[in-house]
């Protein structure tokens, strides 16, 4: 007698897809890639702003959930699991691009001396009045204007919720350079935010 | 740390309750550091408030079929790897080496010691007698076979 419980994938809870996939079913692991896929992949260009090194960076995070699936004991959220990964493979990918590309002006400037500390606050409410797809768009369009190493610590700190330590553990960095990287970030991004005009953002 | 980082801690519960009241008090008395406050704030809530939003373009299909080929390719390339070395053959291979270099180093010592002269030293000495003897110089040792049934 067959006693296998039949999963029905598409209503089926994300625990119940995990434990199903951690014993080999293809179809259990195809389901948590169609719920998650996007989130993961958004993490991913939000980090490396390209699309086809995002696409290919978040695949690569999902050949190593399943790889690692077995490990996965339910402290935290399937999604923040994966969540994790991706930002693991971004900062490796990061690391790997930097070696091949010069500094950028932005990281000298804060190794000069940091000139966003003498930047007087123009406007101290920058996203006031604006309609919430206009500031999506204002912000996608500000993050990609940062250097890799400023977005990756707003990224971290503003949208993954992770503090000073935790950040500066994954980048290993001090966290006087987190919190440097930071307070750089959020200046470029009030001035961006408040200087674009609309039609640039069409 | 340096003031302005200490607003922007501030903002992010970084700090101690009493450096947090130092802060809060400084702000209460310097507008250009309550300014600074209110546009890290700003930016904050406009952040967590509005995330960019990106999708994958492909269809779940092709970028699952993608997935599951990446992961054949890595499970082929381990199990050729397996096929190719396999542990216990990495493990004895130095083992394996040196067993291997004394063998040779004995066999060199043993075609060092006369063997030419064993065919020397083993015939028949005495044709009348059906005699036959063997003399080792390396055991040191002689043998002789006397054939009983010679006339």
């Amino acid at each position: 007698m067959n006693l296998e419980v039949k999963i029905e994938y598409a209503n089926a809870a994300d625990e119940q897809l995990v434990k199903a996939a951690q014993k080999g079913d293809m179809a259990a692991f195809e389901e948590l890639v169609a719920r998650h896929r996007d989130k993961v992949y958004a993490r991913a260009f939000s980090m490396l702003r390209n699309e086809d090194e995002a696409v290919d960076v978040s695949q690569e995070a999902w050949v190593k959930a399943w790889q690692r699936l077995v490990q996965f004991q339910g402290d935290s959220s399937f999604a923040t699991w994966m969540t994790r990964i991706v930002i693991n493979l971004c900062l490796d990918q990061l690391r790997k691009n930097k070696r091949v590309r010069a500094e950028s002006i932005e990281k000298l400037d804060e190794e000069l001396g940091g000139v966003e500390r003498q930047m007087p606050v123009v406007n101290p409410n920058p996203t006031a009045g604006l309609e919430r797809e206009e500031l999506r768009a204002r912000i996608d369009k500000a993050l990609g204007q940062l250097s890799h190493e400023h977005r990756t610590v707003l990224v971290l700190h503003e949208f993954e919720d992770l503090e000073y330590k935790a950040i500066a553990k994954r980048m290993g960095c001090s966290i006087g350079t987190v919190m440097s990287r930071l307070f750089y970030a959020r200046r470029k991004m009030a001035t961006l935010l408040a200087s674009f005009k609309r039609e640039e953002l069409k | 740390m340096n003031s302005d980082l200490e607003i922007q801690a501030y903002l992010d519960n970084e700090l101690t309750s009493a450096q947090a009241r130092q802060v809060a008090l400084r702000m209460d008395k310097d507008a250009d550091a309550e300014r600074l406050f209110r546009e890290l704030r700003a930016v904050k809530k406009a952040l967590a408030e509005a995330e960019p939003e990106h999708k994958l373009t492909e269809p779940r299909e092709f970028y699952f079929a993608q997935i599951v080929q990446r992961i054949d390719r890595a499970e082929a390339l381990a199990a050729e790897q397996r096929v190719e070395v396999p542990w216990w053959r990495r493990a004895i291979a130095p083992i394996a080496g040196v067993a291997a270099v004394s063998a040779v180093a004995f066999l060199l010592a043993r075609t060092a010691t006369p063997t030419t002269n064993f065919a020397q030293e083993t015939g028949p000495r005495t044709h009348e007698s059906g005699a036959i003897t063997f003399r080792s110089h390396a055991d040191g040792m002689t043998i002789v076979w006397i054939d009983g049934q010679k006339e």
